[in-house]
Parts: C-alpha cells; sequence; structure tokens
C-alpha cells in the first residue's frame, strides 16, 4: 500500500501548492483578460457580440442552459455565449470571490456578465450585483414582486418550485384547502399523513414552516432581517406540531428525506403527504407514483423558492445579460422549463404562461410562501428535534 | 442495551456460521460457505434502502405474510426504528466477522479435537472446554472491530433509524451540518472517540499478550 503512495505524495504536495496560490491571489487572474477591450466597451455602445455566464446547479440545469436556451439566443441576437457550468455549486464562493477581487482592485470592466448561482449571495452587502428592473428587463415586469423584493431586485428569478400536497385520490376525494383544513384532516385520519423529518429535506421543513407561519407573522420573515426574537413565536408551533404526532404516521415516524414520503405515499402506507412539486411531478411522469396520486396547493401556500441569475455591476456585457434575462422569461422560453424534464414553475407569473404549461401542475399553480432560512431554518431544524421527535 | 444487540447477536450468528463451516461438513455448510459473503460486496447505503423496501410495512415481506393470510397492519415496526437498525447491521458484519472466527477456528489443530474424541468427550464437552476457550480472545477482537464500525456508523441508522433517539454518528452529523453548531458536535465526536478507545485499548492489549506468547 504505502509503496504505490510513495511516488504520488509530492504530486499531492504540488497540486495543494498550486491551489493554495490560486485561492490567495485572485487579482492576478481576474487582471489579465479584460483590460483591452475595456476601453471601447464603455462609451455605453450596445453591440455586445459577447456574454460571460457562470452557472451552477444540477445537470438539469446544465441541458436547459445548454441545450434549450443558449442556441435559442445565440440564433435569434447574434451574441456569442460563453458557458461555463459548475456542478452543485462547488465553487461558488471561489466564482463570488473573483468577481468581489474585481471591485475591490477598483476595475470598471468585469470578466463574469452573468451569474446563477445560491440566493444569498446577491444580497450580501459587498454589493456586486446589479438592481434591474422594467427599464432594463422589459420582461421583468411580469414577474411577481414578493421573488423579486426578496433579493432587492438584483437578480431575476426565471424557474421556481414548491412544496405541495400530494394525496390519492383514490381515498381522499376533498382534498383540503387550506392549513387548517389540513390539520383538521389529519386529526381525522390518523395514521395517514406524513411529512418528512425537516433536516432531511426541504418538503418536510415545508409542513413545519406553515406551522411556525401560523403561529407567527409571514411578513416579519420575509421583509425584515434576522431577528432572535421572532423564534419566541415558535413555542406555540412546535406544542402544536407534538400534539399532531399520535394522528401522523405511525404514531409520529418522520420519513428520511424528500423520497420517504414519495417512498410511503407509493407503497399506499400514506393518503396524503408534503413532497415538492418537481420531485412529484418527475415521478408521476415517469410512472414511479401511481397515477392516483394528485398533487394540489393549500392556500396560502406552502413555501417554495425561485432560482435566480443575476448581473454583475460592472458587467462586461451588460446588454447583452439583460437581453439574455429578457429572453429567459420570454414565456416560450418559461414554457421549456415548464412542460420539461425540468418540471418547474416559471419565473414570471402563472398568467402569462400558455395554458398547456398551466395544465401541468394544474390545482398547484399558485404563488408560494417565502422562507428565508440560514439562521432560522437552522434553529427551526435543531428546535424541532428537540421539541417534536420523540 | 439496544446498543450492544447488534454486536452481540452479529457475533452469535457469525460464531455459529463459523463452527459451521469449520466442522460441518455435508452440502448445507457447503452452501453457507458459499453465500455467507455475499452481504461484504452490497455497499451499506445499498444495503439500508434494500432493507427499507424489503421489511418495510407493505413492503415485500409483509406483502408476502398478507398474501398466506397475515392481517394487514399485523406486521411490526422495522424500518425506522431501532430493529431496523439492529437486523441491517447484523447482516452487513456477518461475512466480517464470520471470515475472521473460521481463522481463529481453523488455528485449532484436529488432532486436539481427535484425541479428545478418542478419550470419549462428548461433542458438546469439546466445544465446552477445547473449542470455544481456545477461540474466545480471537472472537473478542472480532466483537471489538464490529463495535468500532457500528458506533461510528452513519448510513444505516440514519435511514433505517427512528427519528429519535438517534445515534450519535447521525445526531453529530445533524449538529455538524444542519444547526451549524460545531461545538456540540466536536463534543459528540470525542464522545464516540472515547467510547472507541475503549475497545483500542483491549485490541491492543491483546495484540501484546500474543506477542508475548
Amino acid at each position: 500500500m504505502k509503496r504505490w503512495l510513495r511516488p504520488i505524495t509530492p504530486i499531492i504536495a504540488a497540486l495543494f501548492i498550486v491551489t493554495a496560490c490560486g485561492g490567495s491571489t485572485p487579482n492576478a487572474g481576474g487582471s489579465a483578460a479584460p483590460s483591452a477591450a475595456g476601453s471601447a466597451a464603455t462609451s455605453a455602445a450596445p453591440e455586445d457580440k459577447e456574454l460571460v455566464f457562470y452557472s451552477g446547479g444540477d445537470t438539469n440545469v446544465q441541458d436547459l442552459h445548454v441545450k434549450q436556451i443558449i442556441p435559442a439566443y445565440e440564433k435569434a441576437t447574434g451574441i456569442k455565449v460563453t458557458f461555463t457550468f459548475l456542478e452543485h455549486g462547488t465553487g461558488a464562493q471561489g466564482i463570488y470571490d473573483r468577481i468581489k477581487a474585481q471591485k475591490d482592485a477598483g476595475k470598471t470592466q468585469w470578466d463574469i456578465d452573468l451569474w446563477e448561482s445560491d440566493t444569498g449571495y446577491y444580497t450580501r452587502p459587498d454589493d456586486l450585483f446589479l438592481q434591474v428592473g422594467a427599464s432594463d428587463i422589459p420582461n421583468v415586469a411580469k414577474v411577481p414582486k414578493p421573488t423579486l423584493d426578496f433579493v432587492q431586485n438584483k437578480a431575476i428569478p426565471y424557474r421556481g418550485s414548491s412544496v405541495v400536497l400530494a394525496y390519492n385520490s383514490d381515498k381522499v376525494t376533498n382534498p383540503p384547502q387550506t392549513y387548517d383544513d389540513l390539520l383538521a384532516w389529519i386529526k381525522a385520519n390518523p395514521g395517514k399523513f406524513a411529512y418528512n423529518e425537516p433536516s432531511t429535506g426541504g418538503s418536510g421543513d415545508a409542513f413545519v414552516i406553515s406551522m411556525i407561519y401560523k403561529y407567527s407573522d409571514y411578513q416579519k420573515y420575509v421583509t425584515q432581517p434576522f431577528s432572535a426574537a421572532n423564534e419566541k413565536d415558535w413555542d406555540a408551533a412546535f406544542t402544536a406540531l407534538k400534539a399532531l404526532a399520535p394522528s401522523l404516521y405511525s404514531k409520529g415516524v418522520y420519513p428520511k428525506g424528500n423520497a420517504g414520503t414519495l417512498d410511503l405515499l407509493n407503497r399506499g402506507e400514506i393518503w396524503m403527504g408534503s413532497v415538492w412539486s418537481d420531485q412529484s411531478t418527475q415521478a408521476l411522469a415517469a410512472g414511479q407514483l401511481p397515477k392516483s396520486v394528485k398533487i394540489t396547493q393549500i392556500n396560502p401556500a406552502f413555501n417554495g423558492g425561485a432560482a435566480y441569475i443575476g448581473i454583475t455591476k460592472n458587467a462586461t456585457h451588460k446588454q447583452a445579460a439583460m437581453k439574455y434575462l429578457n429572453f429567459l422569461l420570454e414565456p416560450a422560453q418559461q414554457s421549456l422549463i415548464v412542460t420539461g424534464a425540468m418540471s418547474g414553475y416559471p419565473g414570471i407569473d402563472w398568467q402569462y404562461m400558455p395554458s398547456d404549461a398551466r395544465t401541468r401542475f394544474s390545482g398547484a399553480d399558485k404563488e408560494y410562501r417565502l422562507w428565508p432560512g440560514g439562521t432560522y431554518g437552522q434553529d427551526m431544524q435543531r428546535l424541532w428535534h428537540e421539541k417534536v421527535a420523540q | 442495551m439496544r446498543g450492544t444487540t447488534p454486536i452481540g447477536s452479529g457475533s452469535i450468528i457469525a460464531y455459529v456460521i463459523a463452527l459451521a463451516l469449520r466442522f460441518g461438513r455435508g452440502p448445507s455448510a457447503r452452501f453457507l460457505g458459499r453465500i455467507y459473503i455475499v452481504p461484504l460486496f452490497i455497499p451499506s447505503v445499498i444495503a439500508s434502502y434494500a432493507m427499507i423496501t424489503f421489511l418495510a410495512n407493505h413492503g415485500f415481506v409483509d406483502g408476502i405474510l398478507q398474501a398466506v393470510g397475515l392481517p394487514d397492519g399485523a406486521f411490526p415496526k422495522i424500518v425506522f426504528d431501532w430493529k431496523g437498525i439492529v437486523i441491517t447491521q447484523v447482516w452487513l458484519s456477518l461475512p466480517f466477522m464470520t471470515v475472521l472466527l473460521s481463522s481463529v477456528l481453523l488455528e485449532i489443530s484436529d488432532s486436539l479435537i481427535e484425541s479428545a474424541r478418542d478419550v470419549g468427550a462428548s461433542s458438546w464437552q469439546i466445544f465446552r472446554h477445547i473449542v470455544l476457550p481456545l477461540s474466545a480472545p480471537g472472537a473478542l477482537i472480532g466483537v471489538t472491530f464490529i463495535f468500532l464500525g457500528v458506533i461510528g456508523g452513519f448510513t444505516v441508522p440514519y435511514l433505517l433509524g427512528p427519528n429519535a433517539p438517534q445515534m450519535l454518528g447521525v445526531s453529530m452529523v445533524y449538529y455538524m451540518t444542519n444547526y451549524f453548531e460545531p461545538y456540540i458536535a466536536s463534543t459528540q465526536a470525542v464522545a464516540i472517540f472515547l467510547l472507541s478507545l475503549v475497545a483500542a485499548v483491549y485490541y491492543v492489549r491483546q495484540q501484546f499478550k500474543r506477542e508475548i506468547r
């Protein structure tokens, strides 16, 4: 074992040194490229010929951009897109640091125009992203305002998903319409509802969050910054959740992961559960759930989230970047997201969507509520374990 | 102590298999000798998911039992319960323990057993006074290995275990990655390490004794 390892050790050491240097001097990397092209473009010349787009996520996100949106965009505008994709957000912090380094160095022409990443990056106090509105990108007018307010207009939501209620239509003819209806249904049908353990998947969190919103004020979480004082309201919610346990699946068994709830639905163990809109729609399309399973949304809705793309503040190709986002928000492109393999919600309001896209989530095509996550999310999961899990 | 159940039952089953492999003659022992190794080639994630489908309520076993007349709902709750952890951990650690015990039993020479038989010892007496004392130290080393594997386990208790109480490994990961409380996670890591240390000290002492001999 040791013998074959020995020649590799210096290589590993060298790699470490290389990566360490790369991380510590981001200025050097960023400064070389854009300086030459810089002076020409500053005079507000709208004729951008290229666009630099960094993205991350799952491979379905990559497929959406590479196979569908970018070719159509290049054809429509003649702009060449350089697309860099890092799976599952690996290296997101590194990309952020690279943009920030260009700001700190006083550059006026940054080498990344568009960046798609976790929502939290866009609103950091470093202020690296351009605030955009309908005057820059006409289709932004079609985007629901709360999702834009959520990131202070510094990024554009272009697709989303939310937690919905899945139910077995053979057993349930009138699915609950509100959260209180749902709680009443659970108590009337003991053992037939499950939500997964919050730490293991967002669809379980959503059920707990709805309980928190029932006993606290929703506006406090979406319009104000984090405040530990808000968590005082949570005691009532956790008490209610604890009291609900005997009526849940197996008198309070919470399956593991989002897929755990889908699995119980599939086996007929439960008749109703909180699930992700995209996962359940994909599972239904793939035959992994029986056709009797239907999805619906309660009112007010379970929480969900959008995926955002932001334009960097001093992007070299601002016009091209705005054009790309406008193109992405056209109903034609939005339909690809809804009806394609992604099974996402559109970034624009449902009313602008063609009818075939709307039927894909029939019963669930409502707006979703937001959840700030972060410290709230960590505390919610910990407190759930301390106060609700038996 | 439920925690010791997988270790205890796993060791006993493995010991029986190893005895059968060492002293058994005939087709069933040969068959056992071929299949006992199978779980070793199945990663714990896959085994855990397989156990869920296999043992869940309305799962494979429940389905068969219901087909032959077990009433719906009579099947015990195994998945999402400590019983699920025990069954899966036993199943996963069986081949390793058996291999280890087989080699321990092989060290007992046939001539010793034959001479005992010549002077009229029964099978039970041979087992009680020769095989068991000679194999006990090796078997206990095997127990320490299984102990170390089970106590630090994450995958099996995470996927098959109850929501609460959690095993230390699962709880530690939650505190580290979900609640961002690294100090509590570190404390739990120390606790796991101290528990493992007990097994490690025993193992080192046993090895030391062997070398002196």
